[in-house]
């Protein structure tokens, strides 16, 4: 090959890649490109630029095929590591994460948070250790592999049921032994990615069901056709997940997820966070996002989110063929996502709460505040460490109405002040940014009618606070009652209910 | 933006390499002008004002200085003095005003605010290149360019805009005004940018987590072993990434018709550090040499010893405002100036060539921990881990890194040796490696460029160490 036919090639080949990928994928960007200028609020050119970059790398053409040669080559060089020290594929082929060494003492703190809520309402709450991806004598880490997730969950399960709260650590169940609600430890995780596969979901929930049951009495129903796989159809597909996105198919094997349709009739509806319906129909329709679908199937499809409602705060299930069954609250993220999904086969209501997405715990709170539960199942995963939060309930809240002088008769052209005196008998001071208020409900109905405690001030335990309800007039009817009662607004109802019967004189 | 990222190669290459050859010849200037400008913009967008006020101060300065050329000798060095001082006075407000309030707060105990001033990326380079073409007029060596979008692409030219190779004026004016592009040049240009592309994002962008893992520890606390890894993997990240950029750079000039310097030699064989600062960044070293080196008098007149002192100081602030950049100007211009007077004193001492190396080697590696630490104190705690004998030698994630990378660092080693110029040698004295070569060759480069790009779409931002200068 002479000189000018070697220069040809290199240049033909050099100029054909860049060209092509160039029209191919600059085609894709308008549409892109408007969305990040109208997302844009701030006039930082620098920061536009930078998304237009990103973007930019992520469509490229054939970005798919070129990870896959990276992770090819990776493999060639005998590599372990991908990235800045990102992941690290293991003995067995899993990608394993560096550095998860954070302590759960937050999330001890928040959970403690969450039972002192619970109690207030007496529902039962449970935790669920999810299991560490680093599974003991299966897992070979090498020396200078940093994953404390063990060793920190066994600190967190101790405490926790030190603190009286029943704990499913899902770890004890991972064995080869092949006895009843075991996984075996290279079925329990995805090789690819972070989540769990769908035996090992669907395994965790015969455990969940079976210990809610034991330890408070809780009656499911349609377990026996809800729990057995034999009543599914299942459909396979490729999965590459998460964790291997950035090293492709050649570095680890390709997963296979498997989504279980079921065979028996399933009636269900789903409500958002206010409570209005979103869906109503079968399993499909419902609790499914329609992925199959999809007219174009592969291995990058990320059938975890094709179950529930990924990114939302909370929202509930209603099935409408189990209306004497257990009511549930699962605190999770994305990782239970399809145990939670198949629970809903066993429960009449089941309200899912993903405290990342929940700002404030508002959510989280309001629900504990309104609805009855059966038991609260708190799965933990990493990402909850620092999310998990419930309004931070008042300790031992309570309250005695001591005096007040609302009258027994009323003029139906005349409106009325009403003073009324609450002393504190909890132990946690009440004030304005608590939200400590006295609601009035009237003729039994909560029409949100509440007194603030005044700005600055804050009442110790042991004092007095009177509040004033002004403008109280006569209701059309010829008698009324109202009752008194103490509130954190969103949290809890505490201390002495008082009522008063109250006649209207025309 | 960043030779190396997926939009650079995929996006503003081709459409610049397209526009630029179907245009007409006289408009082709203009166009690599404004895509120069759209380049730097892109990175920092308001400081491509502060780039374009150095072009427009040194275009005025060069008709000044033509226009002054046969006046008085006082008037012609006013106009000089006044060109100097405008481009440094840029470049010290960018750069160095932070610098210099904090030492004056440090001695004289005062304290006058920090303004926290961002620094516009390769201001270093852009304004010694426009320093480069007033000195070049001044001496004569040059004639004044009247066009100013020859003025301006000479100093906005893209491709060694923002991280060199420095191109004095002298080298490339005629090649702004007439350039020719051919097929085998073209070629050249793609394979050098194939290379230097797989310099940066294969192999130091390898090193760079080896060395940050070293680096990031808390200082004092990097085990020996670990720490002498760490030292080892930045002085090969630092020399792939810097001469991988230079690479590209020669690279893509060449592809649009130009021809840089080198900058690089395989400084890490040199046998003295006055070898070394032959082989390392040559056109920083050109640069100083002619514009401050031998205006001081070189070695001939003044204090030969003096002269190399102030060069390396100026060489260790040219990198950054920092003291321990200063030291590390200064350890180097030290043992330079101590080579210098074992010559120029005739003492012999003769040493196995393997100990001459070894020698540099260990100055340069100690060098650049100095270069890589955040603070001069960070520098020396690092260094003294590197010779904490007796405390521990390695931790784990030091054999980890070790295991991972350990075929790298051969390769690496391989890499800084002269290894393709005795092949391409042996190919043009044997028939039968010219054969094998020429098959070999298209196929490596097409093998590399691939891979290269499958490490670009999958790494995220990782921008070149002298982009910070």
């Amino acid at each position: 090959m002479n000189k000018k036919t070697q220069n040809s090639i290199i240049v033909i080949f050099f100029v054909s890649i860049i060209v092509f990928l160039f029209t191919s994928t600059i085609l894709k960007m308008p549409p892109i490109l408007i969305n990040i200028l109208n997302e844009s609020s701030d006039s930082d050119t620098k920061k536009i630029t930078q998304k237009i970059e990103n973007a930019y790398r992520e469509i490229i053409n054939k970005r798919n095929d070129l990870v896959d040669i990276y992770g090819f080559s990776q493999n060639l060089l005998n590599k372990k590591i991908i990235g800045n020290m990102d992941f690290y594929k293991d003995n067995n082929g899993v990608m394993q994460v560096f550095n998860l060494d954070d302590e759960y003492k937050n999330f001890y703190t928040r959970m403690l948070e969450l039972k002192n809520t619970a109690d207030s309402r007496n529902i039962p709450i449970m935790y669920v250790q999810a299991p560490s991806r680093v599974i003991d004598n299966y897992t070979e880490t090498p020396e200078g592999f940093v994953n404390n997730e063990n060793h920190n969950m066994d600190v967190l399960v101790d405490s926790l049921e030190k603190s009286s709260i029943p704990v499913i650590d899902y770890r004890k169940y991972i064995s080869e032994s092949g006895d009843k609600n075991t996984i075996a430890p290279q079925n329990v995780f995805f090789k690819t990615d972070l989540h769990m596969t769908t035996e090992s979901e669907l395994n965790l929930l015969n455990i969940v069901t079976e210990k809610l049951e034991t330890e408070f009495d809780i009656k499911f129903e349609n377990k026996e056709q809800v729990l057995n796989k034999d009543n599914y159809k299942i459909k396979s597909y490729d999965f590459l997940g998460n964790y291997s996105r950035s090293s492709g198919r050649y570095f680890t094997d390709i997963d296979t997820f498997n989504i279980y349709h079921p065979k028996f009739d399933t009636d269900l509806q789903l409500m958002d966070e206010n409570n209005m319906l979103l869906r109503q129909g079968n399993f499909e329709s419902v609790v499914m996002n329609g992925y199959e679908n999809s007219s174009n199937i592969n291995k990058y499809i990320y059938w975890v989110v094709n179950f529930a409602q990924y990114q939302k705060p909370c929202y509930e299930y209603v099935n409408l063929k189990n209306e004497n069954a257990p009511r549930i609250m699962i605190v999770m993220d994305s990782l239970g996502l399809r145990m939670a999904s198949y629970m809903v086969g066993v429960c009449s209501n089941l309200t899912i709460v993903d405290p990342r997405f929940d700002v404030g715990g508002d959510c989280l709170s309001e629900k504990l505040m309104y609805r009855d539960y059966d038991a609260i199942v708190v799965l933990q995963e990493i990402s909850l460490k620092n999310s998990l939060l419930v309004k931070n309930s008042l300790r031992n809240a309570n309250a005695e109405i001591v005096s007040h002088n609302a009258p027994v008769y009323i003029k139906r052209d005349k409106s009325y002040t009403i003073d009324i005196t609450v002393k504190n008998t909890g132990e946690d001071t009440w004030s304005k940014e608590q939200d400590v208020k006295l609601c009035i409900l009237q003729d039994g109905n909560d029409y949100g009618y509440r007194i603030n405690i005044n700005d600055g001030e804050y009442i110790e335990a042991g004092e007095k606070y009177t509040f004033h309800l002004n403008g109280f007039v006569a209701p059309p009817e010829n008698s009324t009652f109202i009752e008194f009662q103490m509130v954190q607004d969103g949290v809890q109802w505490f201390g002495e209910k008082e009522k008063v019967d109250i006649k209207i004189l025309e | 933006m960043v030779f190396s990222s997926v939009i650079f190669i995929f996006a503003f290459l081709p459409f610049t390499m397209t526009g630029y050859f179907i245009i007409r010849k006289e408009l082709r200037n203009a166009f690599l002008l404004v895509m120069s400008l759209l380049f730097y913009a892109w990175g920092e967008p308001k400081f491509v004002f502060v780039m374009i006020a150095s072009i427009v101060a040194n275009y005025i300065m060069g008709l000044l200085i033509d226009k002054t050329k046969n006046g008085a000798l006082f008037e012609r060095r006013l106009v000089l003095l006044v060109a100097v001082v405008l481009n440094l006075s840029i470049l010290f407000y960018y750069k160095y005003f932070d610098f210099f309030i904090s030492n004056i707060n440090n001695i004289a105990k005062t304290n006058f605010p920090l303004e926290h001033i961002a620094l516009p990326i390769g201001i270093s380079f852009f304004t010694f290149q426009g320093m480069s073409y007033i000195f070049d007029l001044y001496l004569g060596n040059v004639r004044v360019q009247k066009n100013f979008i020859n003025i301006a692409l000479y100093i906005a030219l893209f491709p060694q805009l923002i991280a060199g190779p420095i191109v004095r004026y002298i080298d490339v004016n005629e090649q702004i005004v007439n350039r020719k592009i051919s097929l085998e040049k073209f070629s050249e240009g793609i394979k050098r940018f194939i290379i230097g592309l797989s310099k940066k994002i294969i192999i130091s962008n390898a090193f760079a987590v080896v060395a940050d893992s070293a680096f990031d520890m808390p200082a004092g606390t990097v085990p020996l072993a670990l720490a002498w890894m760490g030292a080892v993997a930045y002085t090969f990240q630092i020399y792939f990434d810097f001469s991988g950029y230079s690479d590209m750079a020669i690279g893509l000039g060449k592809m649009l018709g130009f021809e840089f310097l080198e900058n690089f030699n395989y400084p890490y064989i040199s046998k003295s550090v006055t070898e070394f600062w032959r082989r390392w960044h040559i056109s920083l070293s050109t640069w100083f040499r002619d514009y401050i080196y031998i205006p001081l008098g070189g070695n001939r007149k003044g204090n030969v010893y003096f002269n190399l002192l102030i060069v390396f100081f100026v060489t260790g602030l040219w990198h950054g405002a920092s003291w321990n950049f200063i030291v590390w100007g200064l350890w180097h211009g030290l043992f330079l100036i101590a080579e210098r007077v074992i010559r120029n004193k005739n003492i012999s001492i003769k040493m196995p060539s393997v100990i001459k190396w070894l020698y540099t080697i260990f100055v340069v590696i100690i060098g650049w921990v100095m270069f890589r630490a955040v603070t001069l104190s960070d520098a020396l705690a690092y260094i003294g881990c590197m010779f904490s004998f007796g405390g521990e030698l390695i931790n784990g994630t030091g054999i980890l890194l070790l295991r991972e990378n350990i075929l790298l660092f051969v390769v690496a080693v391989i890499g800084c040796l002269p290894i393709l110029p005795k092949i391409r040698e042996m190919s043009e004295t044997k028939v039968i490696f010219a054969k094998a070569k020429s098959f070999a060759s298209p196929v490596a480069y097409i093998v590399m460029f691939v891979i290269a790009i499958s490490f670009t779409v999958t790494s995220t931002y990782n921008p070149f160490i002298y982009f910070n200068f």
